[in-house]
């Protein structure tokens, strides 16, 4: 479903994936029968307990793996391959360790082959839209784990890609941090108006963020439910828990998450007793 | 009946220790000789004395030890005291006592280089002398060997500086196919190769000192080759085990001197002789370089000074007297003078 | 501040302790050969290898020897080096190459390639392709398992994540592969620079008419002990020379790593 004039919409219809389990003679469905349709411009995120699959969509949307059956589109296109028209946040730090921070940010429009002069400003623009001017020769090592998160994050939006996908980026942040990351990106989101999917297990992050939240059973991951949140835009992170639908959101969705987190918490019991 | 049959037990039991072959039945001595190759020609006496059983006459038990890394490294053994003889060129015996190691000679194997300058034929009608050796690469069996001291020597009384030549440590046995290959245009060869390589038509030969004329026009004289080496505290604390062997070797000489080629390559075992023919040719050539009396001469130790005092291999102020490198009372004593 | 435990030695005090360890050993050896306990012939005395090697370099003997030697090892050693960086990164993309040709880079490598140096001699003559011939089978394998290794321990996400920023190949091979992979190949550098002598070294020791092998061939042939070891103490320092300049270049290309200690 396309906004007005706009593109990024995804739809997957009927998705499975199937794994080979190394060493042993099985396969490991990761997602079973998924049908989901993300808006262009639209922010969705995917909630679900440990191993429902979440990861495992989004290198399905990104290309970065073919889909065991069903099909996989961006705009009514098969997905065949990595989409240059996509931008991907890993939950680690996948920023480049050898380079100083402007090479980094730099980086994907050397890839595409802009030239350095049109590069140089954009790239200086963001380094400043994430806060760290004047860091542009330090390289990962000397940069806290926030910092590098906003390279990462920098590095994808610089290039100004129409889908961004994200895999708990903030997972391994301290809690302001993560909060200020958090506004951050709502800011970007906001003036760019990308589609984002946005994959995390903590719940108030997700709808603090989204448009809809969809969540995901336990391993093989099919989609359970999917919410609509409706609370008014724009947002900042700390600000929207005190609004009163944000407890009710949190106490519905969550139930159905519960339900989900147990099941697949009873299974790797049984499967550690048995 | 008790003490007749007694007496027979102990009589069987001396005949059984004393009886036939008492000589050997006396434990053999056990000795060891290293050698640097012991299908070289240079060291058939020493093979033939272990093969026709002249050293088991003598009551040793001689062990013939070949060392890969050639006559250095037999020498070497020799020095270490892992044999107690070697059969070696008396170049070893001479290197060493500029290093105060005492070897010396009790035996003369060979008592010209035999060893020849061979020219690949690709080269016939260029390279005629041995000044036309300038710039060339030439191959020696390896580097401060004999070949190389005789090469440098020749080179020096052609009026030619070594260092003008490049001289390639080459290999014994891979000097054929050093030449063949043109990684060198020329090599000293010694024998089976000399004979082969002659014989197929692949060279000729600028200097041949298998033979005693050849040895004379190229150096000037006699050579000494391969010796018996041993050192002093073998002589001083075995002496008779010393003389057993060179009466053994000895006999082996006068062996050799006396036969044909042909009579050899038969007596031979059959693993140095190789191709009969060939080796009959090989020691018909190289007849004259076996000495018939086995004394280490004087005078060619006296050559093989002066040819390494030319390369500095003995000290200019170093004093060396041939006869601090060999003895000839054992050899003497073996032909009853 | 409280210490804890044993301090360790300041970096003065380790090359005090050396210096003391080195001097303490000539010391002892020098004492041993003039005093009859271990006999010179075989081991030298550090007071003639002194003398030799004074006398080798005053007279610039040992230049011309220890230059082909090092012309030969540094050829060797850069064609070695390329090679195996080259089919270490095909082997890495091409999994399918890897797993047919694994077994006969094994087989190759346990092969003593020290025993084949008389047949390189045979097949490539007595010159100086030999001898590079040698030093590459040597330095190729080291640096070819490195390469291979270091290429697959390369961060899945990295790759990845260059892939969807719209890497191409060589893009991937130059920002990605290349830097990852370099610190594993410049370990093995190091390892092989000593393998190369070597190489150069055995192969000028069984034929040649010049370098450092030749030196020590016709020392050994002259029972000349001093000469021998005088040799093996050039053959070293030019290794450690050769060690700190690979090491510096690694210093050069850790630049983005955070410093230990």
């Amino acid at each position: 479903m396309a906004g007005p004039g706009r593109t990024g919409a995804i739809a997957l219809e009927r998705v499975t994936q199937r794994f080979p389990v190394p060493r042993e003679d099985r396969e490991f469905t990761a997602v079973q029968d998924v049908s989901l349709d993300v808006c262009a411009g639209e922010f969705v995120s995917i909630v679900g307990p440990s191993g429902c699959g979440k990861s495992t969509l989004l290198s399905l949307v990104a290309g970065l793996v073919p889909a065991t059956s069903g099909r996989v589109t961006i705009d009514g296109q098969v997905v065949a391959g990595v989409n240059p028209r996509l931008g991907f946040v890993f939950q680690r730090d996948a920023i480049f360790p050898w380079k100083t921070v402007a090479q980094n940010v730099g980086l994907p429009l050397l890839f595409r082959g802009v030239n350095a002069s049109s590069a140089r400003p954009r790239v200086a623009e963001w380094i400043g839209r994430i806060g760290l001017t004047g860091f542009e020769h330090y390289h990962p090592y000397q940069l806290s784990g926030g910092m590098r998160k906003r390279v990462a994050l920098a590095m994808t939006m610089v290039y100004e890609p129409e889908i961004v996908l994200m895999d708990e980026p903030f997972g391994a942040l301290d809690v302001q941090t993560r909060n200020l990351m958090e506004n951050d990106l709502l800011e970007i989101w906001a003036q760019l108006q990308r589609t984002v999917v946005f994959v995390t297990h903590d719940l108030e992050e997700a709808i603090a963020l989204s448009d809809r939240i969809v969540v995901m059973t336990a391993s093989p991951g099919r989609v359970k439910a999917v919410y609509p949140i409706d609370l008014p835009r724009p947002r900042s992170v700390t600000e929207i828990r005190f609004h009163p639908d944000f407890g009710r959101l949190y106490e519905t969705i969550w139930k159905d998450l519960r339900d989900e987190v147990r099941v697949g918490y009873e299974r790797s019991q049984k499967g550690l007793a048995g | 009946m008790k003490t007749h049959s007694m007496r027979l037990l102990i009589v069987m039991l001396v005949a059984a220790l004393v009886g036939p072959g008492s000589s050997t039945a006396r434990a053999a001595e056990k000795v060891t000789v290293g050698v640097g190759g012991v299908a070289l020609m240079v060291y058939l006496p020493t093979v033939l004395a272990k093969d026709k059983g002249f050293f088991a006459d003598e009551g040793l038990d001689v062990e013939i030890l070949d060392i890969k890394g050639g006559g250095a490294q037999a020498a070497s053994a020799l020095i270490g005291g892992s044999v107690d003889f070697s059969a070696n060129a008396i170049d070893h015996a001479i290197k060493a006592k500029t290093q105060g190691k005492d070897l010396i000679a009790v035996q003369s194997h060979v008592r010209l280089p035999v060893m020849g300058l061979v020219v690949a034929n690709r080269y016939k009608g260029v390279i005629k002398s041995l000044a036309d050796l300038k710039g060339r690469p030439v191959g020696v069996t390896s580097p401060g060997s004999q070949t190389h001291m005789v090469l440098g020597y020749l080179l020096v009384k052609a009026g030619v500086q070594p260092t003008d030549v490049q001289i390639i440590g080459a290999g014994g046995n891979t000097m054929p196919l050093a030449i063949d290959k043109d990684s060198v245009h020329a090599g000293m060869m010694v024998d089976p190769f000399f004979t082969a390589f002659l014989r197929q038509g692949k060279g000729f030969a600028l200097v041949d000192m298998f033979t005693s004329k050849g040895t004379l026009d190229a150096m000037g004289g006699e050579v000494q080759g391969t010796t018996l080496l041993t050192r002093p505290d073998v002589i001083a604390k075995r002496p008779e085990t010393v003389q057993k062997m060179v009466n053994a070797l000895v006999k082996a000489n006068k062996l050799i001197t006396s036969s044909s080629g042909e009579e050899l390559a038969r007596l031979v075992p059959k693993e140095i002789s190789g191709d009969p023919k060939l080796y009959a040719e090989s020691f018909e050539h190289a007849r004259e370089a076996f000495p018939p009396d086995s004394l280490v001469s004087r005078d060619g130790v006296a050559r093989v000074i002066e040819t390494m005092r030319t390369f500095g291999v003995v000290p200019a102020g170093m004093k060396l007297e041939p006869e601090s490198v060999y003895d000839n009372r054992f050899v003497l004593k073996a032909l009853g003078r | 501040m409280a210490t804890s435990g044993a301090k360790r030695a300041s970096r003065a005090e380790i090359r005090v302790w050396r210096a003391v360890l080195l001097t303490s050993f000539l010391g002892l050896w020098e004492a041993a050969t003039r005093w009859g306990w271990v006999d010179r012939f075989f081991v030298s005395q550090p007071t003639e290898l002194a003398a030799q090697l004074g006398e080798w370099i005053w007279t610039g003997f040992i230049f011309r020897h220890l230059l082909v030697t090092m012309k030969e090892t540094l050829i060797g050693f850069v064609l070695g080096t390329v090679l195996g960086v080259a089919i270490g990164f095909i082997f890495a993309h091409w999994e399918t190459l890897a797993h047919v040709f694994d077994p006969l880079m094994v087989a190759l490598n346990a092969m003593p390639r020290v025993v084949l140096a008389p047949l390189f001699i045979l097949w490539f003559g007595l010159g100086l392709l030999s001898k590079v011939v040698m030093v590459i089978s040597l330095v190729f394998f080291v640096v070819f398992f490195s390469t291979f290794t270091g290429l697959r321990e390369v961060d899945r996400d990295l790759v990845n994540n260059a892939r969807i920023l719209g890497a191409s190949p060589r893009h991937l091979i130059r920002h990605v592969l290349l830097p990852s992979a370099l610190t594993w190949i410049f370990a093995s550098l190091r390892t092989s620079v000593g393998f190369a002598l070597i190489g150069a070294v055995v192969g000028e020791y069984l034929g040649s008419h010049e370098g450092m092998g030749y030196v020590i061939s016709y020392a050994e042939s002259m029972f000349n002990a001093t000469g021998v070891l005088a040799g093996l103490i050039v053959l070293m320092a030019a290794v450690m020379v050769i060690d700190v300049a690979l090491k510096r270049l690694d210093v050069r290309f850790s630049y983005w790593k955070p410093t230990r200690w």
